[in-house]
């Protein structure tokens, strides 16, 4: 579970770092088009803090992997854990680093990890940075819709800077931002994890539920959906293994057991 | 009749066991504190099982040395030591105000398992001289450039603790602060660390507990 906390930080940071070259440099991104970059978002100031969701099981599981494969973009010379540590602690502490290295390093990570817990204070998630937590909170906030944020996580993640549980990407390929955000502002809003989401359409057949995947859902998603939080989607793979090769595999159209 | 006078009597046992319960406070007068740091309301009281023990990492008694030895009761002159209830009082006399911070000066993967409330994780690496960024950690901590070095005057009070007296961490944390330049007057060393809030049966705050 720290292994899957640690995941979990790595990830948010090596988002948050990408977002920092991106706020820096080009101009002409998804970000700079949504008229923001990531300075303006911090430069809000706005005191949300995200919350580790004590008791919420939120994302963690999903995230997880997502930390595993975050090892591996690190493995690749993109970012390194202590790189991500530094980068977490300078934006905590909203002095966003003077300098983004380009090629980042522990110490850099580490001091941003610190420089976050700072800023934040106690409010500090044990694990140092909820960055991308913290830059959606503060987005939102700033009245950045998710459209937005959808772009901001999906250039992430197309630039190949961060990876997503699979159970995160949608039966269109794209990253299921809407469970993501949902995740993030109940958390802010100390709800425990329970993302509201509207009464799905299932079908009995023979006594089991049967749920049929609509365009932009993710297992993520379809968890929430049934059982108000996102972590439960292994639950759903699990008994769906003969139809399911891996939980990114979902198709628009197919119909899912839902076990009870 | 009979029915009433055993009722009775389990009203009063069950009455009696909770007040008893209730009777592990941290001094004579005092069973909870209730701090807010950093806009965030922290509860620090102790485990009410009078039965309770410590199991895991933090019942070794044995740790080599090195790494592992006894530090000795002060991490540098001029830098206090706390106790509990010193430390206790700097999160709602110094902390709570925003003039100083509790860090926890261990590495990540050790703060997500449990940390004392209120603390932020600065870990002691992030404080030597080796860290190329180091200077941003010590302008957020209050820190003005002055020449080639520093004026700390309006810098933040600082508590730092680890693991344990047998915890190089924070003594570490400290030396490279007071290296720095960083009044020793404005550190604090909780010397107990994890291994004596743990032993008290103190409120721990963890990630996902």
């Amino acid at each position: 579970m720290y292994r899957a906390l640690i995941l979990v930080t790595a990830f948010l940071i090596a988002v948050s770092g990408l977002l920092f070259l991106q706020g820096e440099g080009r101009d002409s991104n998804d970000l700079a088009a949504a008229g923001m970059t990531l300075t303006d978002v911090r430069d809000m100031n706005t005191p949300t803090v995200v919350q580790p969701a004590v008791g919420s099981d939120l994302d963690l599981s999903l995230l997880s992997s997502a930390v595993e494969a975050t090892g591996t973009s690190a493995a690749q010379g993109q970012v390194s854990e202590m790189d991500a540590l530094v980068s977490s602690v300078l934006a905590g502490l909203g002095a966003a680093p003077a300098s983004p290295a380009p090629v980042p390093d522990e110490m850099r990570a580490a001091t941003n990890a610190v420089l976050a817990a700072l800023s934040g204070g106690a409010g500090q998630t044990p694990g140092g940075s909820n960055d991308l937590a913290t830059l959606i909170s503060q987005s939102m906030a700033a009245g950045q819709g998710d459209a937005y944020l959808d772009a901001l996580v999906n250039e992430a993640v197309a630039s190949g800077q961060v990876m997503v549980p699979e159970a995160m990407m949608t039966a269109d390929g794209r990253v299921d931002t809407r469970t993501l955000i949902a995740s993030v502002v109940s958390q802010s809003l100390g709800s425990g994890g329970a993302v509201s989401a509207t009464q799905p359409v299932t079908q009995e057949v023979g006594g089991q539920r049967y749920y049929t995947v609509e365009a932009g859902d993710s297992l993520a998603y379809i968890s929430v959906l049934f059982y108000g939080t996102s972590a439960q989607f292994q639950k759903i793979f699990d008994a769906n293994r003969s139809v399911l090769e891996s939980p990114n595999k979902i198709r628009v159209g197919q119909t899912l057991l839902i076990p009870g | 009749m009979l029915r009433l006078l055993v009722s009775a009597i389990l009203v009063l046992v069950a009455t009696y066991s909770q007040t008893f319960a209730q009777d592990v406070r941290i001094t004579p007068d005092t069973s909870s504190y209730s701090i807010e740091v950093a806009g965030k309301l922290v509860t620090i009281q102790r485990n009410q099982n009078t039965n309770n023990m410590l199991t895991g990492d933090f019942t070794k008694t044995s740790r080599p040395c090195p790494p592992f030895c006894i530090h000795p009761m002060s991490a540098a002159a001029g830098v206090e030591t706390l106790g509990e209830l010193e430390l206790i009082g700097f999160l709602q006399a110094i902390v709570a105000p925003g003039n100083g911070l509790l860090l926890d000066s261990r590495l990540p993967e050790w703060f997500q398992k449990g940390t004392i409330p209120g603390a932020v994780n600065v870990p002691f690496s992030t404080l030597e001289p080796s860290n190329p960024y180091r200077d941003q950690i010590l302008q957020a901590l209050g820190g003005v450039r002055a020449g080639s070095g520093w004026d700390f005057s309006a810098a933040k009070e600082l508590a730092l603790f680890c693991n344990g007296p047998w915890c190089d961490q924070s003594p570490r944390a400290i030396r490279s602060l007071v290296d720095a330049g960083y009044p020793a007057g404005k550190l604090h060393y909780y010397r107990g660390g994890m291994q004596s809030w743990l032993m008290l049966g103190l409120t721990v705050q963890t990630p996902n507990a």
